[in-house]
């Protein structure tokens, strides 16, 4: 199979099958050149769409970003400026997969589970993964950090992502490896084959920065409304604005979809572009409410010499189920509707808080899986979805009877007075205060958690002072200080 | 439990701790009821009435753990820094009780003037929650349209079970209530985590000496 694009009239192969490849044929190549090889061959051959592969790269790009948030479609490469592959940028994330190996493999698998072949490069630059994955041998090819000089070295010319051009001027003096070009003065390089040669050959040994450029948000639905010549009347900034919400209503509608978040974009005559963001606690469609949220903001813009373009854009989206109206509500159907309006009530009353105290000051309880005391739960804000992970491990932990009510964080160190040097106190002054205990129950022993480091066991007692308030006391085993933890108040 | 049958929904509760002298009352959160409040809330969500519960301040916020993995779920924490005017507080206060779903929501809150407990109850009888507020016991005196008040003070105990004497100052729907006829000492089952007449006060003898009928009831 081919794949051939017509450049200046001429059909040249743009992607060869594996079966062509194995009998000499190239990209690049002419068509009648790849019959000529493929002779007695069944030969089907297809036009070169550069658009329709370029939406198929991005799709898996969207489809890769389950293995890394940072993956990006290697532009600019192949025919015509079309995409020939994807960048993910895998540090840190990994061992998720059991390695960078396994993580590979995986990759691979999914690919082949999509009706694609795919070779796989790991390197700890862009250039070296480039280049290994290409004229590497071997389906995966991975390159040790500080290994990239040797990897690379017996590689073609072309491998270091160069023009044509360029590989033929290297090809007329006998340099066709990238050793060779390795052996030669870095200094004559510029002047001979152009800056692009010693460029690309630092990024691929990784001596020169090469980021990777995420793909950007998804932008599903967006309504957009231009006013020429501009305008700095807040009434009809706020009318456009309502138009535009109702707009986005009906587009989410169809789609029965509600935003999660949303951007508002005014341009400025000035050229200046005010970007405002808006997270919900849960997807919803409702112009109300979401004018509600925008009102205040919109109300505290500042219009320069007039804003000439007011664009909506829902950049995250949710799936909202299909909710029956208007029939009579009886029974559990009533109670079910209820529930959904109530949680739907709830969220944007939460939405309201987190739109003027800040999204980092509406938070929910996170159970963690520890038992010390200060790890066994944490606040996350409450637009953040719940991990799976993180939920069923909240479920399946074990969570000790009979833990205060209050925990003093960090610990208060005190003074006491032990029968003996284990406990149980009898006294114990908390500042200046001194205080007698009447009641003590403990020890309870919690060790260290020795896979995080080396902390010491705690001996934890609840005492009863005079005042009949209870305390949760621990003494440091190691140091054998004690601490107040924690108050039943 | 019998005093939390008191606690109305669409009303404002106001709680204050009274500490002993030989107590830190002045340390964050050291005039919270943080055991009642959990208890509350959990059988607010058992019983159904309530589908949420709101923390406003991290210092009316009770340790998870105290509190119970199902609690947990159904909380919201709203952090509002504390502030000589309580006005931030209150307006999230308002805006959760405002709700239209059933919130029952917990709060520390100072200086409040009688205008912002006004408002407060006005928002509780709007929508269909609960307001429990803490005060610092300093603002007894003052001026609230709350519909309940409440003081709690620890309790000796000779089991291994903290305790608390619960006393209702003041009921609207029961304007000539006095302290003597409606206190209730309560203990804490730390197994559950929730809050009881101990037994002495279950077999119908009074919660505390003095107390009536209602202390058993």
């Amino acid at each position: 199979m081919l794949v051939v694009a017509t450049v200046a009239q001429v059909e040249r192969v743009a992607h060869a099958c594996a079966r062509a490849c194995k009998d000499g044929v190239r990209p690049g190549m002419t068509l009648a050149h790849a019959r000529a090889l493929l002779r007695g061959a069944t030969l089907w051959v297809f036009d070169h769409d550069v658009r329709r592969e370029g939406r198929t790269l991005a799709a898996l790009a969207r489809w890769a970003e389950r293995f890394s948030p940072i993956v990006a479609v290697d532009g600019e490469r192949g025919c015509e400026g079309a995409g020939d592959g994807l960048l993910v940028d895998i540090s840190g994330g990994e061992h998720l997969f059991g390695g960078e190996i396994a993580m590979a493999a995986a990759v691979r698998d999914g690919l082949r589970l999509l009706g694609f072949a795919a070779r796989i490069g790991i390197a700890s630059s862009v250039g070296a993964a480039w280049a290994v994955a290409r004229f590497g041998k071997g389906p995966i090819v991975r390159v040790l950090a500080g290994e990239e000089r040797r990897a690379l070295a017996s590689l073609p010319v072309a491998a270091l992502r160069v023009e044509e051009n360029v590989v033929d001027a290297l090809s007329e003096v006998a340099i066709r490896c990238v050793g060779d070009v390795l052996d030669l003065p870095r200094s004559t390089l510029p002047a001979r084959y152009g800056d692009e040669l010693l460029h690309r050959l630092d990024q691929a040994l990784g001596t020169r920065e090469e980021p990777i450029v995420r793909l950007p948000d998804r932008v599903a639905f967006t309504a957009s409304r231009e006013l020429p010549g501009g305008t700095t009347n807040l009434e009809a900034i706020e009318g456009v604005v309502k138009l535009l919400l109702a707009q986005l209503r009906a587009l989410l509608e169809r789609h029965e979809s509600g935003l999660r978040r949303l951007d508002l974009i005014f341009d400025r005559l000035d050229a200046a572009m005010i970007p405002m963001r808006l997270i919900v606690t849960r997807p919803t469609r409702r112009e109300k409410h979401l004018w509600a949220l925008l009102r205040p903001r919109i109300e505290r813009l500042h219009m320069g010499f007039g804003v000439e373009r007011v664009t909506l854009a829902a950049s995250h989206i949710a799936r909202i189920p299909h909710q029956q109206e208007g029939l009579p509500r009886e029974g559990l159907q009533d109670e079910i509707a209820n529930a959904i309006e109530n949680d739907a009530s709830f969220a944007e009353s939460l939405d309201t808080l987190a739109n003027r105290l800040g999204h980092d000051r509406v938070l929910r309880i996170e159970r963690r899986a520890s038992h010390l005391p200060e790890h066994a739960a944490c606040l996350v804000p409450v637009h953040e979805p719940v991990a799976k992970l993180v939920a069923d491990e909240s479920a399946r932990w074990y969570v000790p009877a009979d833990r205060p009510s209050r925990l003093v964080s960090p610990p208060e160190a005190v003074r006491v007075l032990a029968v003996t040097p284990d406990g149980p106190v009898i006294r114990l002054w908390r500042g200046e205060r001194e205080r007698r205990v009447v009641g003590s129950v403990g020890p309870e022993r919690l060790g260290a958690a020795w896979w995080r480091r080396r902390e010491p066991a705690r001996d934890y007692f609840r005492v009863q002072d005079e005042s009949g308030r209870w305390l949760w006391l621990y003494q440091d085993r190691t140091s054998r200080e004690w601490f107040v933890h924690g108050e039943w108040m | 439990m019998a005093f939390d049958a008191q606690l109305a929904a669409g009303r404002l509760h106001e709680w204050f701790v009274d500490s002993s002298p030989s107590c830190d009352e002045d340390h964050e959160g050291g005039d919270v009821p943080f055991c009642l409040f959990c208890d509350v809330a959990r059988r607010a969500l058992v019983s159904g009435a309530f589908s949420h519960v709101a923390w406003v301040g991290m210092d009316a916020l009770p340790y998870p753990s105290h509190l119970g993995t199902a609690a947990c779920r159904a909380s919201v924490v709203v952090d509002v820094p504390p502030a000589r005017d309580p006005a931030e507080r209150v307006w999230a206060i308002d805006v959760l009780a405002r709700s239209a779903t059933p919130v029952a929501v917990f709060a520390r809150v100072e200086r409040l003037t009688l205008a912002h407990t006004r408002r407060l109850q006005l928002a509780a009888a709007s929508g269909r929650g609960v307001c429990l507020v803490a005060r610092p016991a300093r603002e007894r005196q003052s001026l609230s349209a709350a519909a309940t008040r409440w003081r709690v003070e620890p309790a000796p105990s000779s089991s291994a079970r903290p305790r608390w004497t619960v006393t209702r100052l003041r009921d609207k729907d029961q304007p000539g209530l006095t302290d003597e006829r409606a206190a209730w000492i309560v203990e804490l089952n730390g197994a559950s985590g929730l809050v009881h007449l101990p037994p002495m006060a279950r077999d119908g003898s009074p919660a505390v000496p003095g107390a009536g009928a209602r202390a058993a009831s």
